[in-house]
Parts: C-alpha cells; structure tokens; sequence
C-alpha cells in the first residue's frame, strides 16, 4: 500500500484537486484555499470523468469531490480513480449526509466526507489530514456511520430465535426445526425472518455464519461427531446434474476437506459473490456442521458423503 | 366431549373471566390446564419471548383461538400430546397450537379445514389483521398458528428479553 504524506515533506504545498459541477462552488472553494503556500489548486473538474482524467494526469494529493454531478457522478468516479491506481485521497464534499450517499462514498474508497456547510477551517483541517492518509468524518456523518454498523445488530436475538438458530446451523429443516420446538413451520419461518434482520443478512447461510462470526453461537454447542457443515448453493444455470457433482467441479482451490473432515461450502460466483466469504468465516471460526443454503433450497446430509470421493 | 359442544359453552364461560385477571399466557395456560384434566392429554404450554401488553381484543382473539383449536384436537386428532406457544415477536404476537394426532390433508381448504370451524377462527384473527396458518399431514399431527400484529417492543436496552 502506498502511503503519500505530502504534507510532511518539506515545504511542498498540499495539492488540490476540486471537482463540483457548479462553477461558483469551485471559485468558492479556491478562494478558501489562498494564496497561502500550504495548497494548491491544481484543477478544476465540473464532472466525475472529468476528474478521474485530471487526477490521472495532474496527480493531486487531495481530490475534493462533490457526489451529485452530470455525465459521472461521484461515487462512480472514487471507483474510477481506485481503479486506476491513482493514489489521491478523495475527500468528499457535498450536501448530502444520507446513508445513500455516505455508504457508496466510503465504501469506493473515499478517504473522508463533509458537507458543504463546514467551515472552510474546518475544510482546510480536513484537506490536511487526508492528504496525510487520515480520515475526516463530519460529524452527522459519524454518527451516521455508526449507528448503520450498530443498527442492524443492536437488537439482541431472543432466546427462542437462538433456539431457532441453534437448529438451522446444525442442518436442520425448517419443518423438522418445528417438530423439534413443537410449534408450526410457519412460526419458524417468521423466527428466521426476524433473526435475518437483526443480523442484518438475507439468507440462512449468512445468519450462521454470522452468529458464528458474533459468538451467538458455539462450535461446542452442537457439535455433533460425524456431522459437518457446509454452505451449499445449486447454480442458478443448470444441466440436470445433482449438487455433488456440482460441487466437487466447484470446489476452488484450497478449499477441499477441512483438516477434520469437513467440508467447505461455497456459492456461485455468479450467484453471490459475498456469501463465499461468510462460509469461510463460519469455517475459520470452528463451525463444525452441516447447514446448506440455496436461495430457498435446503439440502441436508452428511458431508462426508460429500467428500468421498 | 359431546359432537356439539364446540364451540360450546364452556369455551364462552372461560373467555371473560381468564382473562379479566390475568396477563394472556396465565389464561391460556389455565385453559390448558383445564383442557388437559378433561382430555387426559397433556398440554405443554411456552410462552417466549418479551411479554408484554397487547390489545384486549387480540388477547381474547388468541384465548378463543387456542380454545378452538383445543376442542378441535379433543374431538379429531386422537392426540398424545399439544404444545401451546405464545410467541412474542417484535411487531406480532403468533400463537401456536400443535398436536401429534392424526391430521388431515389440508389441501381441501374449504372442506375438511372448513369443516372444523376454522373457517371462524380464520376471520377472528384477519379481522385483527393477523393470518392464521394450518399445517397439517395425515399421521403426522396439526399445527395452527395465529399471528397477530401489536406495537413494536421498546426498544430501549433495558427492555429485557424473556426466555423461553
């Protein structure tokens, strides 16, 4: 990872690239940075193409960047600009501090994010401290943040939904998880519903693993001998072929047995990509059993089966 | 139990007053308790989750769903054991009631299903804007779940959570 402090380096002025699609900001935002020698102001851009072009050639330390332009928008020109390997940090700059535009933006890289009704001391504080690798929140932003990484795991799982959970990460059915706590399917269904929210995720497979990942659940806890887990998904493309020929001709590399026996379980790439990721999480974290997912589809069964071959 | 007795008198009588004093869970709990000495078939009754107040016409919808669904059991499902479980979601509360009696295709949905006076039952929990749902397979038992919506919990941390 390279790691440009340019503020650090002697004398050399911070420089600055500004990309806002309305010319008065841009004149605005130059005259908040000076004549003085600690900036400069290398270029405008009035669009996100425009300043991917610009930040590739004139290579800026700091690129303030508005989201909402014409022809490129903003989060699509962060993307663009990591893409490219250009090494500016992108400081966000815009009047928008909802989660439809803090999360893209963040999430494409940008290093800080404030609004546009900051003070300009503020905003030269945030220029120097991003060109130094930092990150700058403003502040609804911050609490925007966290409260999105704490919402959708604030509300704890009640017992009966680890109960729920217990049962669907040691492979069991729907159906039979009802048979087991002696109430309808149906009930089940709503359980695993609430516990998809509170654990912020959308299938089976993924709440698993990620009560694995909180500790909500423990290997220890039902460890059953013989049994083993693995997230399974049928392809969304089929030729008739059953799901264990399917998955050994998936198996990626280095994903074969688990040292004790276990399998692994993976999704399409084409089906969802972040899923794969989880189930290697849930096997990083010890989950010893068998819990397979499709998108609606179950399969249960002994993963040893599996892996004979 | 005689052919006509539900939804008989005896389901009305209990209604008022098991309610009148006590939280939804005890009610349904005497009502089993009743239920069982009658039948000599135990019920197990669970309650999970935050209990908390709801509305007194979902209270009496769920009692008079769970008494229903009782009679039915007596007089159909040649049953060993039921289980009555009060749920307590978020933003519902969902009672099930499920035996290992005998079932019955549901499929039918307006004969057999309507037969057993479930059709009544249906329309008490719709009109209270919940669903009620009927699981059942011959041999392999029955199991009605009655979900009504009611307020969201607080959310505030200190609301504790109950067991199951």
């Amino acid at each position: 990872m390279s790691y440009r402090s340019p503020g650090t380096r002697g004398d050399k002025p911070i420089r600055v690239l500004i990309v806002d699609d309305h010319p008065v900001v841009r004149d605005g935002l130059r005259g908040a940075f000076g004549p003085g020698p600690e900036f400069e102001v290398v270029g405008e851009a009035g669009d996100g193409a425009e300043a991917v072009r610009l930040a590739r050639s004139l290579r800026p330390d700091v690129v303030l960047m508005d989201l909402r332009m014409p022809v490129m928008d903003g989060v699509t020109a962060i993307t663009e600009l990591a893409r490219h390997g250009v090494a500016a940090r992108v400081l966000v700059l815009t009047t928008y501090d909802t989660d439809s535009y803090v999360l893209p933006a963040i999430e494409a890289g940008a290093t800080g994010y404030l609004l546009k009704d900051a003070p300009s001391d503020d905003l030269l504080r945030a220029v120097r401290a991003a060109a130094h690798g930092e990150s700058v929140l403003a502040p609804t932003v911050a609490a925007r943040l966290l409260s999105r990484v704490r919402s959708p795991g604030q509300e704890p799982l009640s017992q009966r939904e680890l109960e729920v959970l217990g049962l669907v990460a040691a492979g069991t059915t729907n159906r039979e998880a009802a048979a087991r706590l002696f109430i309808s399917e149906a009930t089940v269904k709503t359980h695993l519903l609430h516990i998809y929210a509170k654990l912020g995720v959308s299938d089976r497979a993924a709440a698993v693993a990620e009560a694995f990942s909180r500790g909500l659940l423990t290997p220890e806890s039902r460890n059953e001998p013989g049994r083993r887990l693995f997230l399974l998904a049928r392809p969304v493309f089929g030729n008739g072929r059953g799901w264990r020929e399917r998955e050994r001709e998936r198996r990626p590399v280095g994903a074969g047995p688990h040292r004790d026996g276990a399998v692994v379980g993976m999704r399409d790439a084409s089906d969802d990509r972040e899923s794969q990721p989880r189930a290697w999480h849930a096997l990083r974290g010890g989950c010893p059993v068998e819990a397979f997912e499709d998108v609606g589809e179950i399969l249960v069964g002994d993963t040893r089966a599996l892996i004979g071959d | 139990m005689s052919g006509n007795a539900w939804p008989g008198r005896s389901v009305h009588a209990l209604r008022p007053e098991a309610l009148e004093t006590a939280l939804l869970g005890e009610a349904l709990a005497a009502v089993a308790d009743r239920w069982a000495e009658r039948t000599g078939v135990p019920v197990q009754v669970t309650t999970t989750g935050t209990v908390r107040p709801i509305t007194p016409e979902a209270e009496s919808a769920l009692l008079r769903t769970a008494q229903e669904a009782l009679a039915n059991v007596a007089k159909h499902a040649a049953a060993t054991r039921v289980g009555l479980t009060l749920s307590y979601l978020d933003d519902e509360v969902i009672l099930d009631v499920r035996d290992d009696g005998r079932g019955f295709d549901p499929a039918p949905a307006t004969g057999a299903a309507g037969g057993f006076g479930l059709v009544a039952m249906r329309q008490r929990i719709e009109g209270l804007s919940g669903t009620l749902d009927v699981e059942s397979e011959p041999g392999l038992g029955t199991a009605i779940s009655a979900r009504i919506p009611i307020e969201p919990a607080g959310t505030s941390a200190e609301s504790a959570r109950a067991g199951a």
